[in-house]
């Protein structure tokens, strides 16, 4: 088996899951201006809530939907009663990242009330492993590929197709303007919120399904790894995380590959802290479909 | 019992340096450090590997690097100096200019980040296990020492913190907490400015964490996860942000009162853990209702007050000297052109807002800059003031070219910037409004500030008599020591203006100084203009009022779809063809 | 213009004091605040130290809360087995046992006052039992300057020499038990191993001793990573250790990591896993239940091989300890609880208070060279395997020496005890088969 593929096999796979979150994190940032830190501690809820229904029978896609469209109902809650107020009261961004830590200290302490701080899997779906052109990927990883670039199809098709997705854009660019101009700008950012709340949730499962077993802790460290995807591709901007999540995702698991483990993490915070210090705007410079929100 | 006394008087006391630290960065300088927790492990790894003797003694159980049993008092020292350093290194994450939130998520992730590979490195910290048996500093039969010590360290520690915190370095903190843009504009080096309020709190969350590792012998990752900051910021939140008396509290509050006090409840079968699940959450919960209902905290931040001395009569030297702000040389301005503008251009998007602007300014006049919206006037401003940064062409100001320097040293070579919205510092009275403006203050430079008061009182006098002074000038001495946001808009354009022209201007940019304001007011404000150009001052004057800028101007551009239209007096520019069309055309 | 430097120096210092105003307000309040929290706790601690006839509290020191949480569950049910038999056997000089929950977080900083404020709080706190890796280093020298006998599971190599006296280590150290793992892997015929550890402390520990085991005994280790817990997945490590051929796998982890990781080994290798050595610390309910859940029920039982510190299982001893476990817990969860390595705790509880007996006090000092004493194989000495035993032949004025589930314990000079270790396999019902047995000195003499 060649390393090297082998690597980027993986890499491709971690890439997908660190994707779909990135791109509904970007897109967060991109409508509401306000880095959604709570984002860990919702994949997480996301999982459980999938585990809960599964643990009473529910067939574990169906549990992955409802708890994918319940992420997205509680995502616009979350943006309604504490991020968009913050925001309003002066608190400003900082006071508003700031509630958003602590509302996800709430969230994975809860989870730890209610279904206890031990270990809980769904089994494995991973289903027969495919080898190729020295890759080798689970079926559940293919899967969750493809859902991924189905997902990005669909958001592109709704950025640029339709109505609402061109609601999102002018409201992103200049919320604003684009009441000014009768766009019902609160329907809006509420559905973009359940949309990538929807994302979140989707991460999240697809996280839990990956790493089979897994506890409250689920998307700790996962952050990392969707920042930084976030930020090489311009925050605000969804074609970038695209390519962001791909190549943190690849460039994570080179660095393992090629040492010691730890280096996952180094390779992405990495990748972070370069390109904030290097060209913060990301690579893609150009305002994609998003304004970003480099410029002061 | 005694004991338990003990440990909490320890805790609270390595509790309050550690806030104190975090309150600096956040409270006073508005820096978010998410990532603070670091600093108190720096400060413990560092005291230990000094403390401990050579790995290899003990059975070679423990794997780690250094380990030069030092005495207590150099491995602290040290300690503290680490932990400046890295505090320092912190802050280079906001070399960039970043916005704030990014840059507090990258601290974030940063503590995240240094837990993972601490963890994974056994051979520098011994990896998960951690350090043990790390040599008590004090002997351990008499644990009221070690209080003792740690009061004392505390004792010794406030004076030296107030200094940074209060003052006038504190006040330049505190200015570019409230509003960066406007301390940028006034010559305040933000960047030079954080990394300095990082290294003093990275000081001091090591110093926290080295007398910690001190009293209970041991630390490991488990000890510093990145959630931990958090308990710390609810202590700053609540207690009161920017207010020492108030982090005092917090402290009390939320580490030993709270966290200790949970404790209490009866332990709920089946659930052992419940209590303490209870208290994160609860706290998390208060800490949000805080940042909603009362951000400044229990206790606000203090105002600071002066007293006002007793109202004369302004004299016409008085004013003068206020308004020349004491400077000895040329009033006249010796080369007419101050300022030379070549091919200056720049785009957002495909749009250019600025299309190869070529013009100069002369010294000692009021030069009126009009057109219609979308003109490309802000833009303009905000490049020569240096907010933004030109795709092509040049500035040059008293031949020099700033094209590449940074705006805070524009402002400091007399390229003074006023804003449309009034950008005062919202918390700091109108005096200090001005008082953070004064030039090459004493006491915001490095031996300010460890010198103290008696080193840079003489001139802070100085500055507030010549503060009084120009808020006299509009009659705003009686509001000396009223929060700059109670002011009225009027009140606060003025302090605009004051606060500009106490930074010692040779060329003030002023983006619509007269719009809104009542007209005595706009009179009053259009006298100064011609005063101070009559003294030598050149001002550039973005208006939309143009009765006002015919009856205030010596010379007028303007433009036009980002290029310059047209220059000369306004009479003449009323006459032409094209200066019409483009206002109708807009 | 210019102004008298006094009256500077006048509006200077009226400043610093209004300045400093609500300082020195804050800081009554702020002594106020901790007196009201030191009051606080002397309320409810319902009674002084004093060691009057009352209940005597053993403290069950280990994380009760976050992610180690189930540690403390299980060391509690041990305990909780001990108080039973020693109340049924009439008490500790006329006052019963119970057994307290001392939450120590798993984290060392929150522990020392958690446990601080338990020494200071609770009422005849006089014997204490547990611990767990992470907290170790806090937590002993606190317990051993209140001079409470604590009996420990940790193997933690610091305290190998500790001068600490009422510190007991009920288990051989961590470098021993690696030791016992390489004697194993090349007993078995596996010379070749690939080590794949966790780097938690708990985890990690053995490493040392396997590397100093392994290249004495001229086994050879193929390769040595540390994995981080809590990843989606360890596809490289997983790469690399298959790469080498391994014929054995030596590892140790949370059941959640170690889940992962042979899931995703057992994936990229077509389902072949090569024998699994791991510690016994891995005997845990949340693991046997997601191996099952993630690699069938046949995985753990034919895969992994268990290495602990041996449990001789004395039968009249054993024959107690369930009894105690049955009338504390319902059936299921003895079976559960009978699975897991915790009899040395109980066998703890039982030395302690016949310590107790002995020394006719329940005050630490006084009762701590007992344990010795109670433990000790002499000529002469009436070996007893439970309390009651114990109490009816100290009343008789015997020397005993109690040799529980756990055996003879020998304890050395620095209170630590060796022992034999044991191989186990399980069943696919989660209980354990002993496969072989390293004696003591054996694992010893394999460091080199």
């Amino acid at each position: 088996m060649n390393a090297f593929a082998q690597a980027l096999g993986f890499g491709i796979a971690s890439g997908a899951i660190i994707t779909l979150g990135a791109v509904g994190l970007t897109v967060q940032v991109g409508i509401s201006n306000v880095f959604n830190v709570t984002y860990g501690a919702l994949m997480t809820l996301a999982a459980f809530i999938a585990y809960g229904l599964e643990q009473r029978g529910v067939s574990i896609w169906a549990a992955a939907l409802c708890a994918i469209l319940t992420l997205g109902v509680v995502s616009v809650v979350l943006n309604r009663i504490l991020i968009a107020p913050l925001k309003r009261r002066g608190a400003g961004f900082v006071g508003a990242i700031i509630g958003t830590v602590y509302a996800g200290l709430i969230i994975q302490t809860l989870i730890v009330v209610v279904a206890g701080a031990g270990v809980v899997t769904y089994g494995n779906h991973w289903g027969p492993t495919v080898t190729g052109a020295g890759f080798t990927f689970t079926t559940i990883q293919l899967g969750i590929i493809g859902l991924t670039v189905a997902c990005m199809v669909a958001l592109h098709l709704l950025l640029t197709k339709t109505l609402f997705g061109r609601a999102l854009r002018a409201t992103a660019a200049n919320e604003n303007l684009a009441r000014a101009c009768g766009i019902r700008t609160r329907r809006v950012v509420d559905g973009a919120w359940f949309l990538t709340g929807s994302m979140c949730g989707a991460a999240g499962v697809a996280l839990a399904l990956t790493i089979v077993s897994f506890d409250f802790s689920l998307g700790g460290t996962f952050l990392i790894y969707m920042l930084s995807a976030a930020v090489l591709g311009g925050i605000g901007q969804p074609y970038g995380a695209m390519i962001g999540g791909l190549v943190v995702g690849i460039a994570s698991q080179l660095a393992a590959a090629y040492s010691s483990p730890v280096y996952e993490d180094v390779a992405a915070f990495g990748i972070l802290v370069v390109v904030l210090l290097t060209r913060p705007r990301g690579i893609f410079t150009r305002r994609g479909s998003l304004a970003g929100l480099w410029e002061t | 019992m005694q004991y338990y006394a003990v440990v909490l008087l320890v805790y609270f006391g390595t509790d309050l340096l550690a806030i104190w630290g975090l309150n600096l960065e956040f409270g006073v300088a508005g820096v978010a450090n998410l990532g603070f927790i670091v600093l108190i492990a720096v400060g413990a790894y560092t005291y230990a590997v000094l403390t401990l003797g050579p790995s290899s003694s003990n059975g070679a159980f423990q794997n780690y690097i250094i380990g030069a049993h030092l005495p207590p008092a150099a491995a602290l020292v040290i300690a503290v100096a680490v932990g400046a350093l890295a505090g320092a290194v912190l802050g280079l994450t906001g070399l960039r200019r970043v916005r704030q939130d990014y840059q507090a998520l990258v601290l974030l992730v940063s503590a995240i980040l240094a837990s993972t590979i601490v963890s994974a490195s056994p051979r520098i910290f011994n990896g998960d296990q951690g350090l043990a048996l790390v040599p008590p500093p004090v002997d351990t039969a008499h644990p009221w020492r070690y209080v003792a010590v740690v009061a004392i360290i505390c004792l010794a520690t406030y004076p030296i913190l107030r200094r940074f915190s209060g003052g006038p370095f504190g006040r330049a903190l505190r200015a570019m907490r409230e509003n960066e843009d406007t301390a940028i504009a006034i010559g305040k080096n933000v960047v030079a400015l954080r990394i300095v309020v990082q290294a003093v709190g990275g000081a001091l969350g090591s110093l926290s964490g080295a007398l910690l590792i001190g009293f209970i012998g041991a630390w490991s990752p488990s000890a510093w996860q990145y959630l931990e900051t958090l308990a710390l910021l609810t202590a700053v939140i609540i207690g009161g942000t920017a207010n020492d008396g108030g982090v005092l509290i917090g402290t009390a509050l939320i580490p030993v009162l709270l966290l200790q006090g949970v404790q209490f409840l009866p332990s709920i079968p089946r659930h052992p853990g419940l209590s303490a699940d209870l208290s994160t959450i609860l706290f998390s919960a208060i800490t949000i209702a805080f940042l909603f209902v009362r951000p400044q905290g229990l206790i606000p931040e203090r105002r600071r007050r002066y007293a006002v001395p007793s109202s004369q009569e302004p004299t016409q030297a008085l004013r003068d000297f206020a308004l020349r702000l004491g400077r000895p040389e040329e009033t006249k301005a010796v080369d007419d052109r101050l300022m030379r503008i070549a091919g200056l251009r720049r785009s957002f998007g495909g749009v250019r807002a600025v299309d190869d602007v070529s013009l100069s300014i002369a010294a000692g006049l009021v030069t009126g800059l009009i057109g219609p919206n979308g003109a490309g006037k802000s833009t303009l401003i905000n490049l020569v003031s240096g907010t933004l940064s030109p795709d092509a062409g040049s500035i040059g100001f008293r031949h020099r070219d700033v094209t590449h320097v940074p705006a805070f040293r524009r402002a400091r070579i007399g390229l003074v910037r006023t804003f449309q919205l009034a950008h005062e510092f919202g918390s700091l009275t109108t005096l200090e409004n001005l008082l953070v403006a004064a030039q090459n203050q004493r006491a915001e430079g490095t031996a300010g500030v460890l010198l103290g008061s008696r080193y840079w009182r003489r001139q802070e006098h100085a500055n507030r008599e010549r503060g009084m002074r120009l808020l006299e000038i509009f009659g705003l001495e009686q509001q000396a020591n009223k929060r700059a946001r109670e002011l009225s808009g009027g009140q606060k354009r003025a302090l605009e203006l004051l606060r500009a022209l106490m930074v010692g201007p040779r060329l003030l940019l002023l983006d619509e100084p007269l719009a809104g304001l009542s007209p005595v007011l706009a009179e009053r404000m259009g006298e100064l203009f011609r005063e101070l150009a009559r003294d030598g001052m050149s001002i550039v004057l973005v208006e939309h009022d143009l009765a006002a800028i015919e009856r205030l101007c010596d010379h007028v551009i303007v433009m036009a779809q980002g290029r310059v239209l047209a220059e000369g007096p306004m009479a003449e520019l009323r006459q032409r063809r094209d200066v019409q069309d483009a206002y109708l055309v807009g | 213009m210019s102004v008298s430097d006094s009256h500077m120096r006048r509006q200077f210092r009226r400043e610093f004091l209004g300045r400093h105003r609500w300082s020195l307000v804050s800081s009554a309040g702020v002594i106020a605040v901790i007196a009201a929290t030191m009051a606080l706790s002397t309320v409810a601690s319902a009674s002084s130290k004093a060691h009057a006839s009352g209940q005597v509290s053993i403290g069950v020191v280990a994380p009760f809360s976050g992610a180690s949480a189930q540690i403390g569950q299980l060391f509690d049910a041990a305990c909780v087995a001990g108080s039973f038999a020693v109340n049924q056997g009439g008490g500790v000089l006329g006052s019963t046992t119970k057994c307290v929950e001392v939450d120590n977080t798993g984290d060392p900083a929150d522990a020392v006052p958690n446990v601080s404020r338990a020494v200071a709080t609770i009422s005849n706190f006089d014997m204490a039992v547990g611990l767990d890796t992470a907290t170790a280093a806090t937590t002993i020298p606190l317990i051993n300057k209140a001079r409470i006998p604590l009996f420990t599971l940790n193997g933690l190599a610091a305290f190998d020499n500790t001068a600490d006296q009422y510190y007991w280590r009920l288990v051989p150290d961590d470098t021993q038990h690696g030791a016992g793992f390489a004697l194993w892997a090349v007993r078995h015929g596996e010379r070749k191993v690939a080590l794949v550890f966790q780097n938690s402390a708990a985890a990690e520990a053995a490493v040392p001793g396997i590397v100093s085991g392994m290249k004495h005994l001229h086994g050879k280790i193929l390769l040595n990573e540390t994995i981080p817990g809590d990843r989606s997945s360890y596809s490289s490590v997983v790469a690399d250790v298959i790469r080498s051929h391994p014929q054995a796998i030596m590892t140790d982890g949370d059941p959640q990591t170690m889940a992962t990781f042979f899931a995703e080994y057992s994936q990229l290798n077509h389902g072949k896993v090569p024998p699994i050595i791991t510690s016994t610390d891995l005997v845990l309910p949340d693991f046997f239940s997601e191996m099952k859940k993630v690699l069938g029920s046949q995985f753990v039982p034919s895969h992994v091989f268990f290495i602990g510190f041996q449990v001789l299982n004395q039968p009249q001893a054993y024959a107690a300890y369930k009894h105690a476990l049955s009338a504390s817990f319902k059936p299921a969860e003895v079976k559960a609880l009978l699975a897991q390595n915790l009899s040395i705790l109980y066998d703890a509880v039982v030395i302690g208070a016949l310590a107790m007996e002995k020394a006719k006090s329940t005050s630490g000092p006084v009762y701590n060279n007992a344990i010795l004493a109670v433990t000790r194989a002499r000529p002469g000495v009436v070996k007893v395997h439970t309390y009651a035993q114990g109490v009816a032949a100290l009343k008789a004025r015997k020397a005993i020496d109690y040799v529980g589930v756990e055996g003879q314990l020998l304890f050395d000079s620095h209170h630590n005890v060796s022992s034999a270790f044991e191989i186990f396999k399980a069943h696919p019902d989660g209980s354990l088969k002993s496969l072989a047995v390293i004696p003591a000195a054996v694992a010893r003499s394999s460091l080199g």
